[in-house]
């Protein structure tokens, strides 16, 4: 059996931002979602390189897309995450839930 | 109105020196982002950054699949070239001396010379035998070996000639007899 590992910080936004999309997510996509949503603009680099980890984990999947001219006749490549990734997430979402119950310093007070 | 072109020098090195998978997706994002407004700036940023991460993620890979080879390889180049240095600083030592007082050639210097030569010249060979074994994935991990162990060398070897220096000072000033019995 794999050794289960824990998600890092990055992976774990990537993958959220993978999950949202109604359509297939790709790099600047997710990178944009993730600017958006924590006010903190990533790295494109970074973000492609947590989706290599995060698909060497099994938790998302690639296809390649067609090549167009706007990319400079590159294919865009669309990520969409597996069964195992969709719980991940969740079980990363309930751990964080659970670790933050009750912590009053939490609650805007300074200590 | 005209597309922008991104910079020729930017997607070279991004297509010669990025890596991963999606390498080319990468630079797809890069040119299309940078063709909705983004600036110049902005894409030189995320080179660096890709060519940082590729770097990063080349080292890690290489450490993680053959250690044992770059120590290996590394242990043999320390070898050679601490030996080298101390052949160097032997004969040049020697040099001096003859030249001070006008010693004979020591037998003890000779051999010393000699195992010192030999040890550097079969660390080289075998530096040169252990190259095809180990590929082009390992050379970035290789290189910062390289590149920590010139620095250590230097370190070292620099604090070895201020010391030697000091103690050479010292010998030669004014020295009291010892009365000790």
């Amino acid at each position: 059996m794999r050794k289960r590992e824990y998600l890092g910080q990055l992976e774990l936004m990537v993958l959220l931002a993978a999950i949202r999309p109604a359509k297939d997510a790709y790099g600047a996509l997710i990178s944009r979602e993730i600017a958006e949503k924590s006010g903190r603009e990533v790295a494109l680099a970074s973000v492609y390189a947590a989706l290599e980890r995060l698909e060497e984990k099994g938790l998302v999947v690639s296809t390649l897309g067609e090549p167009t001219a706007e990319r400079g006749g590159k294919a865009r490549m669309y990520f969409k995450p597996t069964a195992e990734g969709l719980q991940a997430a969740r079980e990363a979402q309930q751990t964080l839930i659970r670790l933050s119950s009750g912590l009053t310093a939490l609650k805007g007070e300074t200590v | 109105m005209s597309e922008r072109t991104p910079p020729a020098l930017a997607l070279w090195l991004l297509e010669r020196c990025g890596s991963g998978a999606h390498a080319q997706s990468l630079t797809g994002d890069l040119i299309e982002e940078y063709r909705r407004g983004r600036s110049r700036g902005w894409l030189w940023r995320e080179v660096a950054v890709a060519l940082g991460v590729a770097l990063g993620v080349a080292l890690v890979r290489s450490i993680r699949t053959m250690p044992w080879m770059i120590v290996l390889r590394a242990s043999l180049r320390l070898a050679a070239e601490t030996a080298a240095v101390l052949a160097i600083a032997a004969i040049v030592d020697q040099s001096r001396r003859s030249q001070v007082n006008s010693a004979a050639l020591d037998m003890g210097f000779v051999v010393i010379v000699a195992a010192l030569i030999t040890v550097a010249s079969l660390a080289v060979v075998a530096l040169i035998r252990t190259r095809s074994m180990t590929n082009r994935r390992h050379r970035p991990a290789e290189a910062l070996v390289g590149l920590l162990m010139l620095a250590f060398g230097v370190i070292a070897l620099g604090t070895g000639t201020f010391t030697r220096a000091d103690t050479t000072r010292g010998g030669d000033g004014p020295r009291t007899e010892c009365n000790c019995r």
